[in-house]
Order: structure tokens, then sequence, then C-alpha cells
């Protein structure tokens, strides 16, 4: 590949690193100066010329300004300057095999797909879901970088128990494309914005499909969690909820929801009450789960609580957080009481009991317990025995 | 020659006309039969003026000469300004070639490097912080410098290791016959426990201060009887920065989980329970410990005798809460501290002598159940460095990191697994400044590795399974898989500093560093 014009990737924030790809006469130069000295010189000149010949490039004038990258944030930097360099898109992408399972989805967390330094802590934030955005938390010429950057950090970081997840953009912007660069590092639920109706839905599973097909994942299937985000996208809620058998949960977005309606977000959330409840109703539906809004104000923790005990109370699974400080706090709400817990192994106790005896009532404190209130047990306990393992 | 010491360092027979000796491990060294140094006698006579109005004459009355030892203390920290006024009068006095022994330095202190340059100092014995500890790490210092635990530099000037000629006591409050206070004054500091010892030890010492009231100066936590000198200056340093506004607690998640995985693991093997005790400070994870500890014990309900270190409003809080029988204060790092130091009778002043010094009849540190101490890297021996930064370069002082190490029940050393890329625990550590035995647990945000030569609490934390568990080579090679391996930095033969163990024998040593 030859490199006619100027690309540059990443920055020089802590723990990235600025790669610059400029077009040479003789052979490949590279320049490298790093935060770190000459700790770490040998590995970066490596990985670099690793993917320099990767695209085969003869000559070109490397530039790499380093501020503490890990080695797979500077093999993406330098992928995505080689790109901007040749406006080339390539897939040169190989992916290992990970199985999508069944998760707990008291929280998902935003993390930008831009910033290496929040990705670090990825291994270690307790979230049922983390989700790596390609959406509103990256700059529209930043958009190619961030795909590249999130594909290396689904490849390379170790996401412990948390579900791999990606929230791409809209296909109208470019969803498609984001699509095409993550799904061969299987993420395990795509995220997608502003939806407004089943074709939204509709379009996407068609996309992952062709893709799955061409990048030959086998035995892999992403999943999806369409996020409501306005008026007309929670009139058709259960459309939506339905329309794919991928779709694994509704996802609300109250920011964009209220602007919306023309209104503003307020203390008791009165305003979102019926689009909240519309979209657990539409989601229980369909048999899929519902992820409740995130909650803006980091520092109010008393706030988050309540708002959360709330989600709790409406039905909602789990919700979105903005910051790992969250993570606990939704967690404590979303953990079955004591009390519930016990309830619960009563229940299932008496249950088991009038099994064993062959009677067909079923009473827990002189009251008459129907199949429903058995099922709703059995999933406090599952709920329950899924975190004690944690 | 070269002799390896008990951390398997090499270390000399002599440098700079001084007979070193090697570390033998950390209670093994023992000074039987030798007698304290001793200052000369004073006398003291009715109209006794002590009053200087200004610094130059403070010095001429003290006769300073070329190659004198001048010692000051750090209470006001990144605030002060009496070591940089002190040495600039010096060099107008054309002065030269002295050693500057201050309890630790800071990034104000930068100035004295072109002091250094010009040959008004010439040998530095106390921390090396920042831009100093680089410049001397490049070789630019003409004597070997030597850094010292504040429990050893106590130890140095009892056994008169290190003989001051002049100390420099900044005080926020002093009457004119010399008695000091830190606790008022526009530049309160809280305790002068670093400067305790300066003074009862130095053959002249001179008060500084800002505020000069008239005696008696009562409570005072340095007497009239071993001050010279009372220097009135308009300002010895920013109140702004002698004590930080209110500190916060971290925001990094990774920090946050380190502090809750020590204080779980605490819990968990029942150390946190009534009449306990711990240390405690002001850095980035400490505080959040100081507070989940908090947490902990009034969930508990269990009440700690006492908490000991650098004291901030997290510790206050608890002694108003009832959580804490009493704090001992070393030293105070907001005005939360001073305020409880000057009004709570169960907040104390404790000299670092008291503190810290292994050649006493018992000093507090051995009275610690647990001390949550720093690193920048620690080895699979649980050797710890807290001098040098991987490249080499000198950046950091001692602190009491070596004292505690030594003296209490559970050392936990509470560090991210890497900074930036570089990992926090390898295979050699690029300098000791703490032995392993005297090491018990290391908590990142991967989990907890203890010390295989603390079975009991190996044993203890057997059925723990919130927290991970594991060998401290696991951790090591599970940190490396994500940094890569680090390359050696190049260094030159020459030694630029000893690094010496409390007792007095030399743990390892820093050399110069190519550039």
């Amino acid at each position: 590949m030859d490199i006619k014009k100027t690309g540059v990737a990443g920055s020089e924030s802590k723990q990235d690193v600025l790669v610059k790809v400029e077009p040479g006469q003789s052979g490949l130069e590279v320049r490298i100066t790093s935060s770190l000295g000459r700790l770490y010189y040998t590995q970066i000149a490596s990985s670099v010329d690793e993917i320099a010949n990767k695209y085969g490039i003869a000559n070109a004038i490397i530039t790499v300004i380093d501020s503490g990258a890990l080695d797979y944030v500077i093999r993406a930097r330098m992928e995505s300057a080689i790109l901007r360099a040749s406006q080339e898109i390539e897939k040169k992408f190989y992916s290992e095999k990970r199985e999508a399972v069944y998760k707990l989805r008291r929280t998902r967390l935003y993390l930008p797909g831009s910033n290496p330094y929040l990705m670090q802590g990825i291994t270690y934030y307790n979230a049922d879901g983390i989700i790596l955005d390609l959406e509103d938390a990256v700059s529209l010429e930043d958009k190619d970088s961030a795909r590249m950057l999130v594909s290396y950090a689904l490849r390379n970081i170790d996401f412990g128990k948390a579900e791999k997840m990606v929230r791409i953009n809209s296909l109208d912007v470019c969803g498609a494309e984001d699509i095409e660069a993550i799904l061969p590092h299987k993420p395990d639920v795509i995220l997608i914005p502003k939806c407004e109706s089943e074709y939204d839905v509709k379009k996407v599973s068609e996309i992952l499909e062709k893709t799955e097909k061409r990048f030959n994942l086998y035995g892999y299937q992403a999943k999806i969690m369409p996020i409501i985000e306005s008026a007309k996208g929670v009139e058709n809620a259960y459309e939506i909820a339905g329309i794919s058998d991928r779709t694994t949960a509704l996802a609300f977005g109250a920011e964009d929801y209220t602007v919306s309606l023309g209104v503003r977000k307020t203390e008791g959330e009165d305003e979102l009450l019926f689009a909240k409840q519309s979209i657990v109703n539409a989601a229980k539906a369909a048999g899929i789960q519902a992820s409740d809004t995130v909650y803006s104000n980091i520092e109010d923790t008393a706030g988050l609580k309540r708002s959360t005990e709330k989600s709790k109370i409406l039905g909602f699974d789990g919700r979105g957080v903005i910051h790992p400080s969250q993570i606990d706090i939704v967690h404590s709400v979303f953990q079955p009481s004591e009390k519930e817990i016990e309830e619960a192994k009563e229940i299932i106790e008496v249950f088991n009991k009038a099994k064993e005896d062959g009677s067909g009532v079923v009473k827990h404190k002189g009251k008459m317990i129907d199949m429903p209130i058995v099922l709703r047990a059995m999933r406090v306990m599952s709920i329950y025995k899924t975190i004690n393992q944690e | 020659m070269l002799r390896k010491n008990a951390v398997n360092r090499d270390i000399p027979d002599s440098i700079d006309n001084r007979e070193l000796h090697p570390f033998a491990g950390a209670f093994n060294t023992n000074p039987i039969g030798k007698r304290k140094f001793a200052p000369k006698l004073s006398i003291s006579k009715p109209n006794n003026d002590k009053l200087c109005k200004t610094v130059r004459d403070a010095l001429e009355k003290a006769q300073v000469r070329d190659g004198m030892t001048i010692s000051f203390h750090h209470h006001l920290r990144e605030g002060d300004a009496v070591v940089n006024m002190v040495i600039e009068e010096i060099a107008k006095m054309g002065i030269k070639n002295i050693t500057i022994f201050p309890t630790a330095l800071f990034a104000v202190h930068d100035k004295l490097i072109e002091f250094v340059k010009s040959g008004v100092i010439s040998k530095i014995e106390g921390s090396l912080n920042g831009p100093i500890g680089k410049f001397v790490s490049y070789g630019n210092m003409k004597n070997t410098c030597v850094l010292r635990s504040h429990g050893g530099r106590v130890r140095a000037i009892e056994s008169g290791d290190m003989k001051i000629d002049i100390a420099f006591i900044a005080s926020p409050t002093a009457d004119e016959f010399g008695n000091c206070s830190g606790l008022y004054g526009k530049s309160a500091c809280g305790p002068l426990a670093y400067a305790d010892i300066d003074s009862r030890y130095a053959e002249h010492v001179i008060v500084i201060t800002d505020n000069l009231v008239k005696y008696p100066l009562v409570p005072h936590s340095i007497p009239s009887t071993r001050v010279d000198t009372v220097v009135k200056v308009d300002s010895i340093g920013d109140p702004a920065l002698i004590v930080t506004g209110t500190m916060r607690i971290t925001k990094s998640p990774t920090r946050l989980l380190i502090a809750k995985y020590s204080v779980d693991f605490l819990d968990k093997i029942g150390y946190i329970k009534n009449e306990m005790n711990f240390q405690t400070g002001a850095g980035g994870i400490s505080l959040a410990v100081t507070k989940f500890m908090a947490d902990k014990m009034r969930e508990k309900n269990v009440k700690a005798k006492f908490i000991n270190g650098g004291i901030t409003k997290y510790a206050v809080e608890m002694l108003k809460e009832g959580l804490t029988d009493s704090l001992i204060d070393v030293q105070s790092f907001d005005l939360e501290a001073i305020e409880s130091m000057r009004s709570d009778k169960n907040h104390f002043e404790c000299t670092v002598d008291e503190y810290a010094n292994y050649f006493s009849k018992g000093c507090l540190v051995d009275k610690l159940d647990v001390g949550f101490l720093g690193a920048t890297e620690v080895d699979v021996n649980f050797n710890v460095n807290v001098n040098t930064h991987s490249d080499g370069l000198l950046l950091h002082g001692i602190g009491g990191h070596q004292d505690v190490a030594a003296g209490c029940d559970i050392t936990m050393i509470t560090i991210p697994a890497y900074r930036n890329r570089l990992p926090i625990i390898m295979d050699s550590v690029t300098t000791v400044t703490t032995p392993g035995e005297t090491v018990d647990v290391i908590v990142t945000e991967m989990g907890i590795a203890i010390n295989p030569l603390r079975t009991d609490l190996i044993e203890k934390a057997k059925n723990i399974k919130s927290i991970p568990i594991m060998p401290i080579h696991e951790m090591k090679n599970k940190i490396e898989k994500i940094t890569g391996k680090m390359e050696k930095p190049e260094k030159k033969d020459r030694i630029v500093a000893l690094i010496e163990y409390r007792d007095g024998t030399i743990i390892d040593v820093v050399r110069e560093v190519a550039l």
C-alpha cells in the first residue's frame, strides 16, 4: 500500500498514543518518543513495524508520541492512522471465539469508545454489561478511529463476567460501518440508538445477519438492545420489541425523549412515567427484559438510589449507568431484599412439598399460591444465586 | 569492595570516607553498649535577649561557616518559604559546601538546584523529590546523598551519625523566648513533630516565625530551653499550600476498588474489631481507605483505640463520631485536623522519636495493627521501592515507610496494578526501600497477594471468595500480560545516593542514570 497523504490518529492524553503516518521516499522511517523513556521502545517499534508490514507499507514516515499506551491501543491507533492516510478500508481482523451467555442486566455502563484511559478499568468494573459507545460520546471526525479502538478493545481486554456491548450509530449516520468493523470481534449485544420503529431494528438485524455470514462467524449471533428515546418510539415499543428474535431487551433513553415531548426533566420524573411503563409493558409482552435510562447526576447518590428504587417498582430489570461509582448503588437496589429471599425460599418449599404430596392446593401463610407467584419466587432465587456466585 | 546485603544488593565498604554496614535483616542490628550523642551544655540567664531582626543576624550569631550541616523540618510542605530564604541568605554570605539535612523536600525547593550548581550546597541528607531528585540522579551532586526514613533520621541524630550545626525551626507561632507551636497563626500547620529531635540535638537552634507573641506561649510543642535565637519574618510560607483545602477522595474506580478490597480483606480476617488501630495517610488511596474503614466500623458497631499518621478531616470525623478513642498525629494535612488538635483533648501530637525510632525503648509503630502504605514498585520477594521510578530516577523520599512496615502487624501495600504502562510488580525492584520480610499484603485492583511468610494470614484468608487472592507470581504475570515486559534503563556505575535502613545499615544504593 502506498501512503499518499498524512494520516493521524490517537491523542497525547494519558494512556493514549498519537500516531502520524506521512508519505516518505526511502523505506520506513519510524520516530518514537514515549513518556516512559526507552522502557518500552523495542516493543512499540516492533508493533509499529508489524502493522506497517501487514498493510505492505514500504515508504512512509511514522511518528509515534506515546503517553503510556498499552500495546492494543498502539496497534489500533497505528491502523487508524494508516487507513486515514490511505483512505482504504480493509478488513484485516481475526476474531476469537466467545460464547454469549445470559447475564444479569442490573447495570450497563457507558464508556466512550475513543478513550483508552477509561477502558483500562473494564476488567474490574463489576457492571453486568459494559457499553463501548460509538455514538454520542464520539465526535463525527473520530468515528473511524473509535471504531478501530473499540475493535481492538473487544479483542484484547478481559471483560470478566460483563457482557460486551457496543452502542453503534444510527444507520443514517454510520451504523452499518460500525457493525462491519466491530462484529468480527463478537460483541454480545449491539445497542441501537434512537429506535423509532420496527424498521430500524429489522434493518440492523439484516445487516448483522449478512455480516455474520460474510465473516463466517459460525455459532455466534449478536443480540440487539434497541434504545427508545422519542415519543414515536414509545408508541411503537411493542413492535420494536417483537420484530427480531435477536432482541434481548428494550432500553429507555430519557434525555432525547424529554426533548421530543418538549418538557424538562424533573426531580420526581413524572414526565417519564408513561414512557417507562409503556416500555416495560411492551418488553414484558414480547418476553424480553427492560433496562431503564441513565441517571445523569453523578454526585447525587441519594437521588440515584431513589430513582432506581422506582425503576425496580415499575418492572425494569436494570438501568444504564454513566460512572462506575453508580454501579454498586444500582446493584444494591436490584439485589433481592432478605425479606424477598426468605419469602421466595418458603414459597418454593411449600410448592415442592405440595408437588410431592400430590396436593393441588398450594398455600403460604394462609394465602393461595398460583403459578406466576412460584415463577417469580424462582426468579428471585436465581438472581440471588447468581449474585452470590460473584 | 562490594558486599551483598540481606536483600541481595551490592553495597560498597565505604563511600565519601564513611564506613558502610550492609543491611542484615530488619531486626538484626543492635547498638549494644553505645551511648547517645549529646550537644554542648548551655546556660540560661535573666534578660537573655534571643530576638534577632533578620535571618542574616541569626546566621551570624550562630557563626555559620563553610561545611556546616543545617537542618529543616517539612511541616510547611509545598507552602514552605524558610528553606529557600535561609539558603539564599547563606549564599549571599559567601558560605560554601554546606550539607542540608531536611526531614523532607518538596517541589517548592527546586530553587536549591541553583545553589548546588554554585557550590553552596554540596550534599543533601534527606528526601529528594521531583526535579532535585532528577538532578541528583543524573550525577550532578558532588557528594553522595543519603536517604533515611523518619525514624531512621531520629536514630542518625541520636547516635551521632548526623551532627546538626544549625537547626532552623519554622514555627507558625513562637514567643520571644523560643517556645514554639504549630497550632496558631496564619501559617498554622498542626504538630511540630519532625522538628522535635532537631531542637534537642542541634548545636544551635534558630526559631523562625511570622507570628511572634508575648511569653509564655502555652501549650507549646518545643520549649524555650532548647532555643538559642528567635527571628521574626513577614511570612514563613503560603498558608494555602501549607494545608490543602478539603482533600477529596479519589474518583478513580480502580483506586476505589483497591481501597474496598483492603478494608474487606481486613474485615474477612477478623481485624475490624473493638480496640483495633491503624495508620493512615493523605495519599490518593489512603483517604478512600480511611473512609471505607469508617463505613465498615460503623456497620459493625466497633470502635478503634487509635488512628495514627498523617491526619486529615476523614480521621477527624471518625474521632468526632466516636469511631476511635484518639488520634495520634505526626502531621496534619488540612485545617480540620489543625482545628481538631486545638480543641479536642483526644487528638495528640506525637514526636517522630516516639512514632518511629528503632533505637529507642519502644516506638508507636510497634503497637500498630495495620499500616496502609504505597509504593512505586514491589517485587516477587515483597521488597518495596518507594524511592525510584522504573526508569531509575530518584523521585521520592522514604517517609515512614520502613518504620511502619517493620512495626505493624499487617503491612498492606495499596497500589494500582500498573501506572501508565509501567507494571507495579516485577522480579526485582529497581531500588529496595523496605525489605520484603516486613511487608505482608499487596493489594491491587486485580486482587490480593499475601507474603508466604505470613502463613497465619494465608490460613485466615483461605475461605475468602469475594476478593481474588493469588500468589504474587500469578499477579505479576497477569499484569505483565497487559503491559508487556519492560526493558531495563541504562545506568552508570557511580553511586549517587544511599538508601539507609532505619537501623543505619545500607539496604540499597542508587546509581547514576544515563541521559
